[in-house]
């Protein structure tokens, strides 16, 4: 295991932004971390790379077995793009414009490995060039203005991959990019990963992304974790109101164009399984036009909702209010199997699937989830 | 956005100057684009459009689509004169607007209305909700302000409250209701969920649809998230640096599309489905789309295209019927 977290909390004097979050991450795998804007994602990746002036940081973060929390500046300068590298959403903030990108990429790896200039620009070019930009060599000699967004994009995880870390986190790298590039960034950084095995933190909004990239997925709202699980659980039987919520109302092309069907995904899990009308469902769009919207808007940092941050917004508790979830912040719990298999009935297709499909139990975390009604009829999907 | 039958009578009473002179029974298109140009500068010029040719009809939504700085937003900004064309023609309800001087095109103004991608640049910061809505020449009363505040899913009680206060799912409302003051029969919407968080983008997409039905509105729907724009549009235009490369209904484009361009464009967009990303086949095109500053020659997309042959380096595809529904692709070899 190269990252454990546990009840990380990071304090700005506004307010808390991040309120206790924990999760395990082993080399080769990659932990897709989704939330909506202000729910604390990047605020959790600066944590990790010790990175925050201000806010007063707690918890504990074991990085390789170290304690990062505490631990001192000149300890966490020499592991951060060392061992943990980073990677941002808007490479060009990150590039120096006066210097060539060969320079850049050389100066991080002698920051530390101790190589001669020359080894350096060797590295440099031999990065890009994995990293595919043609011809490296010229290219290295140019400053990152010549470049476009995506190349860019590719220059910063050559220079984040050049001292071979161990842990990548990468913050809505694709964000500001066209979709067939995107397609090209998280190409080259799933076969790096494979290739190196490293450890992904890919940090993003965008549901597709984490479906393409991720092993396991943690959402995160108002600072919380509300559900963690492996990748098929998130997608096929999502357990918190706010994630099923969210795949209900990502509006989604049809897989692999097999005509305007309703969507496939709604249909192996409404065919076998319970759709839960009153939990909106992960049933996808139904009415054409329009979507499934979670009502309401995040909550504020500096004044969040007592008890479960979720329930101004909550379909469950508009339905069957429960005092629990307006006074007290529910727990992360596990999902017991057990109480999947007292109710065959309603077993889906793709929970079947999992149990006795042939790539047998999925690796990765147990399916958690933060909700007091998580097991209540009307929730469980 | 619910695929409102085309088949309404081409102006209102009162709102349009005049209908096609040849409109009789059949529907006339709102608005039709015929190689509309946009070229910034003078020497050298950067051809940002180059030819760009739609229709919309009454009441529905055509949506437009591409990738960053193929020319969207010029086409867009066109089309409400908040750029003058450099060639080509815009015809609204049957009449040349193109060159109308700023008296000729007041009503013109009413018809066609904008709504922006970035709600809080697109609001005047010093001016209350109600100033805003009500429009430079105050075409709303109070009473009339608040009432459109409800029907964008806002009330009375923000009407005195400035744009900061708002949250942007909130600030885009009041960018639409803006919009609406003025009773438009078309609105072009840039990238109008873009910015904003998937859980609000799906009220703003609903509350689009429902004014479409109510209003009997007509959207051009910029967009560069090809799946919301499978979810509201009727048709579809693709736009490859500056020119439309295939356009047709939704669900031919989006079902079999027949650019090379648009298939890479559609196999690229990820799903939110762990089992369909496993599986599916996805094209990843090498490269970077081309600036418009140095297009290359021939068909602009054959650099990154697998499929093109020499006659594509020299010759540009024209936009042509491709199939049933009325569907054009510009590709030498369209499939
Ligand atoms: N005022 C201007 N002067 C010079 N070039 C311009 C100007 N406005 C736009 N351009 C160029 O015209 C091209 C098209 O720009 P446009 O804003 O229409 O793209 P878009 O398709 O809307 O892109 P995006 O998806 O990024 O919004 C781009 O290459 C852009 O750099
Ligand atoms: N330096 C800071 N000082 C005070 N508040 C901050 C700071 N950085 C972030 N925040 C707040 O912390 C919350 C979480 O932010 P962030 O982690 O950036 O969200 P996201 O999930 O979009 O990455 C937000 O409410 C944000 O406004
Ligand atoms: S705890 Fe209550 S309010 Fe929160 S998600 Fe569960 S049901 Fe909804
Ligand atoms: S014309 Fe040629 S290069 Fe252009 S899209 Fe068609 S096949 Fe490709
Ligand atoms: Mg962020
Ligand atoms: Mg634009």
């Amino acid at each position: 295991m190269i990252l454990r977290v546990r009840d990380l909390r990071v304090a700005f004097p506004a307010g808390t932004a991040v309120d206790g979050i924990g999760f395990d991450l082993d080399r080769g795998r990659t932990l897709g971390v989704v939330g909506e804007s202000g729910s604390g994602k990047s605020v959790s990746s600066l944590a990790i790379m010790g990175l925050h002036r201000e806010a007063a940081v707690s918890g504990s973060i074991v990085f390789d077995g170290e304690e990062l929390v505490g631990a001192p500046a000149s300890r966490l300068r020499e592991l951060r793009g060392r061992r943990i590298a980073m990677i941002f959403q808007d490479p060009l903030s990150s590039l120096h414009p006066f210097y060539t990108v060969g320079e850049q990429i050389a100066e991080a790896y002698r920051l530390h490995l101790r190589v001669s200039r020359r080894v350096a620009r060797e590295r440099a070019v031999e990065m890009l060039a994995e990293v595919g930009i043609p011809e490296p060599r010229r290219r290295a000699g140019e400053h990152p203005h010549r470049f476009s967004g995506g190349m860019r994009q590719r220059v910063m995880i050559a220079m984040a991959l050049s001292c071979e870390p161990d842990l990548l986190i990468a913050d809505e790298p694709t964000t500001a990019l066209d979709v067939t590039v995107q397609a090209q960034i998280l190409e080259l950084i799933r076969r790096i990963q494979r290739d190196r095995g490293i450890a992904v933190m890919m940090i993003t909004h965008d549901l597709g992304v984490v479906a393409r990239v991720a092993d396991e997925v943690l959402v995160m709202y108002g600072g919380r974790t509300v559900e963690h699980a492996p990748v098929r659980e998130i997608f096929r039987a999502p357990r918190h109101p706010y994630t099923q919520g969210l795949l209900a109302s990502a509006p989604r092309l049809p897989a692999g164009g097999a005509g305007d069907s309703p969507d496939p995904a709604a249909g192996s899990v409404a065919a076998g399984g319970s759709p839960d009308p009153v939990a909106g469902g992960v049933a996808g769009p139904v009415v054409k036009g329009r979507l499934r919207a979670i009502p309401g808007s995040p909550p504020s940092l500096l004044a969040p909702p007592p008890g479960c941050r979720f329930h101004p917004r909550c379909a469950r508790y508009a339905a069957a209010p429960d005092d629990a979830c307006v006074t007290e912040a529910p727990e992360l719990r596990e999902l017991r199997e057990l109480c999947v298999l007292g109710e065959v009935g309603e077993v889906h297709a793709g929970r079947a699937l999992r149990l006795v499909g042939a790539e047998g139990p999925p690796a990765g975390p147990v399916h958690r989830t933060a909700c007091h009604l998580a097991e209540t009829r009307g929730g469980s999907r | 956005m619910t695929g409102a039958s085309p088949a309404r009578p081409a102006g209102e009473p009162g709102t349009a100057p005049d209908a096609a002179p040849d409109a009789g029974p059949r529907p006339a298109p709102l608005l039709s684009v015929r190689d509309l140009r946009m070229t910034f500068g003078k020497r050298n010029g950067v051809r940002a459009v180059d030819g760009v040719t739609f229709d919309v009809w009454p009441g529905e939504t055509l949506g437009l689509v591409g990738e960053s700085g193929c020319g969207k937003s010029t086409t867009g900004r066109m089309i409400v004169r908040l750029m003058e064309p450099t060639g080509g023609t815009v015809v609204f309800a049957g009449r040349d607007i193109t060159r109308l001087g700023p008296r000729d095109m007041r009503p013109f103004r009413r018809d066609i209305q904008m709504i922006f991608q970035d709600p809080f640049a697109s609001l005047n910061p010093r001016q209350t909700v109600e100033r805003i809505v009500s429009g430079p020449t105050r075409l709303l009363d109070r009473r009339g302000v608040i009432e459109l505040l409800e029907t964008v899913g806002l009330g009375a009680e923000h009407a005195d409250r400035y744009p900061h206060e708002f949250s942007g799912g909130q600030a885009q409302r009041i960018g639409i209701a803006r919009a609406l003051a003025s009773r438009p029969r078309l609105i072009v919407c840039d990238e109008p969920v873009s910015a904003l968080d998937v859980s609000i983008q799906a009220q703003i997409v609903n509350l689009l649809a429902d004014l479409q039905r109510e209003l009997d509105l007509a959207y051009l729907f910029i967009a560069h998230d090809l799946s919301v724009v499978r979810h509201v549009c009727d048709r579809v235009a693709v736009m490859y640096l500056g020119r439309v490369v295939e356009i047709g209904s939704r669900d031919a484009v989006y079902n079999a599309p027949a650019h090379p361009y648009t298939r890479a464009l559609l196999s690229a967009v990820p799903v939110p489905d762990p089992e369909v990303e496993l599986v599916r086949e996805r094209i990843v095109l090498p490269g970077d789309p081309p600036s418009p500053a140095a297009p290359p020659p021939g068909c602009s997309f054959n650099p990154r295209c697998a499929m093109a042959r020499d006659v594509c380096r020299t010759e540009a595809p024209p936009l042509m019927a491709h199939g049933p529904g009325e569907r054009k692709v510009a590709c030498h070899f369209a499939g």
